[in-house]
């Protein structure tokens, strides 16, 4: 499977493309240009396999604040508090998110969209008001050291390059995903649910392992974030990040891998550019969401597929061909 | 497919569904065999949706039983009859529009992958063998039915008639043993219509059992081995395509009383 028919040259390109300008921060010599490309590469974890569940299985989670949440504070009081091995940490983060991802879509997915969205709603206040009452485990509004990888990842560039490099590998677990049969599978639960059906195909277990994917790599996420802060209090984890999130999709194109990249390095620049217009930050996401909306109602995913595979190859009808009726028995027969 | 010694019948028997007070099929009893056409005809509203509906477990039965050779079905989900082999098309045909035509066809064979989501992901050799023979399959059902020179067209592209065979070849990539077939000949004209009667004798010479739904009663009796009539919900007639021509109460039925 190819995904949308044609994608595949101007991804390679854009996959290139990125690889590239990955290079660029440390090469600067700006410590805080390294700290902004880390936290997207940060942002960028979660969102590659978000982008699965919202854009390709078109299912609308809210939530997924609440686990980069959890994550965080895990990986916090796992490798802080009780002190066990960075890396275990982290993987613990994932492990709970995921199991978390479990619990909530088995009741939940089955239901239509937006009562599942309902659900992580509530599920993302709860988390933040939980991390603020119970203070015998969060510090509450006081918040937590996060402590850092060991070496070669302890320092800023380090930490960069280990984000770099599980970014780099979640972006190919999810592109593998939009290119095999699992692709066509999780678009055909999100656009034709009867189709689905009658295919053989169930969409609420299609969803769960989307949504228990997602999860983990969201506790992957919230550990590599509470890092790259070095120190988290619950007011790290606001609505407003919540919807960056799913901006950095809509405004890349659903059903695109790279678009929602493109989508997520450009919100997450605007707060530098704007410099002293930071107070009107929620302004620019919503002026470009609605820019995008009404221009490139695909997004950019799908605007640079417009670009890349030029005019699109014949679209006459194929009637008049008839049947090969020979070659159809032989099709249907063989095993 | 080979239907081996054992070839089990597609059968509802004495199903009833009603809709609020409104019984939309009442007491239907119909079997379709391996290797058989069986039309299924009436005027609007008599109900023969509804059955196929009942049949491929999209809606469930009130009273009656559905059964495939020994297997009841009756309580029997839509994915888990179509992975016993049942497929259907619709009346208006339900495609994936941003997908090419080919990957609309290889989602037939999804129930017959094995490959974990993981194993997909990691790229492993065993969801790539998968696809490699799926994508062969498609592709030699698409030459089979024309559409093989817009395998990598998107499938929005398409007029109606095409999007109509491509249903049907999507389904057939599923191996069914039973195909369910939703006036398949709605918009088409003669030739297609022509076309469309050669591809579904080729599915019934391969041995699989079609349920055909059709507003176009002269294109049923030419078609098919077997026709039942649905009038309110119920039988009025069934057997040979002559007969059921014939009878008088289909007679009353399609010129009115």
């Amino acid at each position: 499977m190819v995904g949308p028919a044609g994608q595949r040259r101007p991804q390679t390109i854009a996959a290139a493309a990125i690889a590239l300008t990955v290079l660029v921060p440390p090469l600067t010599g700006n410590l805080y240009y390294v700290h902004v490309a880390t936290v997207i590469g940060v942002y960028w974890i979660l969102i590659a396999t978000l982008n699965l569940l919202v854009g390709y299985t078109g299912t609308l989670s809210i939530g997924h604040i609440g686990l980069l949440a959890i994550g965080a504070y895990t990986f916090a009081i796992l490798a802080g508090t009780v002190g066990w091995n960075s890396y275990l940490a982290l993987l613990a983060g994932g492990v709970l998110c995921a199991s978390i991802g479990l619990l909530l879509g088995l009741p939940s997915l089955r239901l239509p969209g937006f009562y599942f969205a309902m659900v992580t709603t509530a599920f993302g206040l709860i988390v933040s008001e939980l991390a603020l009452a119970e203070g015998w485990l969060t510090n509450g509004s006081v918040g937590m050291a996060a402590p850092t990888f060991p070496a070669p990842f302890a320092s800023p560039d380090g930490f960069y390059t280990l984000v770099t490099l599980i970014g780099a590998l979640v972006t190919w677990l999810c592109w593998n995903l939009a290119r095999s049969m699992w692709g066509g599978r999780m678009m055909a639960v999100r656009d034709s649910r009867i189709a689905a059906l009658s295919l053989g195909i169930p969409p609420a277990r299609t969803k769960l392992i989307v949504f228990v994917f997602s999860g983990f790599s969201a506790g992957i996420a919230g550990g590599l974030f509470a890092t790259s802060q070095s120190y988290i209090t619950p007011d790290a984890f606001t609505f407003n990040l919540g919807l960056y999130f799913f901006v950095s999709i809509i405004i890349g194109g659903r059903g695109s891998i790279i678009g929602p990249f493109i989508g997520a390095v450009l919100l997450a620049l605007i707060p530098e550019l704007v410099g002293s217009l930071q107070k009107y930050g929620t302004f620019f996401y919503g002026a470009i969401l609605l820019a995008v909306v009404l221009l490139i109602p695909g997004g950019f995913g799908e605007l640079a597929a417009r670009i890349g595979s030029g005019p699109k190859a014949g679209t006459s009808d194929a009637t008049g061909t008839g049947p090969d009726l020979g070659r159809l028995h032989e099709a249907i027969t063989r095993l | 497919m080979t239907a081996t010694a054992a070839r089990p019948m597609f059968m509802a028997d004495a199903v009833t569904r009603r809709f609020g007070s409104v019984v939309a099929v009442g007491d239907v009893s119909l079997s379709v065999e391996p290797g058989q056409i069986h039309g299924l005809i009436g005027p609007n509203g008599s109900g023969k949706t509804t059955l196929l509906n009942l049949l491929s477990g999209f809606y469930a039965a009130d009273r009656g039983r559905i059964a495939l050779g020994d297997i009841d079905l009756t309580h029997v989900g839509v994915t888990r009859r179509a992975e016993l082999g049942i497929a259907r098309t619709f009346q208006t045909p339900r495609l994936l529009g941003s997908l090419s035509v080919l990957d609309n066809v290889m989602l037939g064979g999804w129930h017959q992958v094995r490959s974990t989501f993981m194993e997909s992901a990691l790229d492993l050799p065993r969801p790539r063998r998968e696809a490699r023979a799926i994508r062969e399959r498609a592709t030699a059902l698409l030459d089979g039915v024309g559409l093989g020179r817009v395998a990598r067209q998107r499938a929005d592209t398409l007029g109606h008639s095409a999007q109509r065979v491509l249903e049907i070849a999507r389904a057939l990539c599923m191996q069914p043993r039973f195909i369910l077939l939703d006036e398949p000949a709605g918009g088409l004209t003669v030739t297609e219509i022509a076309h469309l009667g050669t591809i579904i004798a080729t599915m019934r010479d391969a041995g699989i059992g079609v349920l055909l739904v059709e507003h176009h009663t002269d294109f049923v009796f030419r078609t098919c081995d077997c026709v039942t009539t649905l009038d309110l919900g119920r039988i009025i007639a069934s057997g040979a395509p002559h007969a059921v021509r014939t009878h008088p109460d289909v007679v009353k039925v399609y010129l009115g009383a």
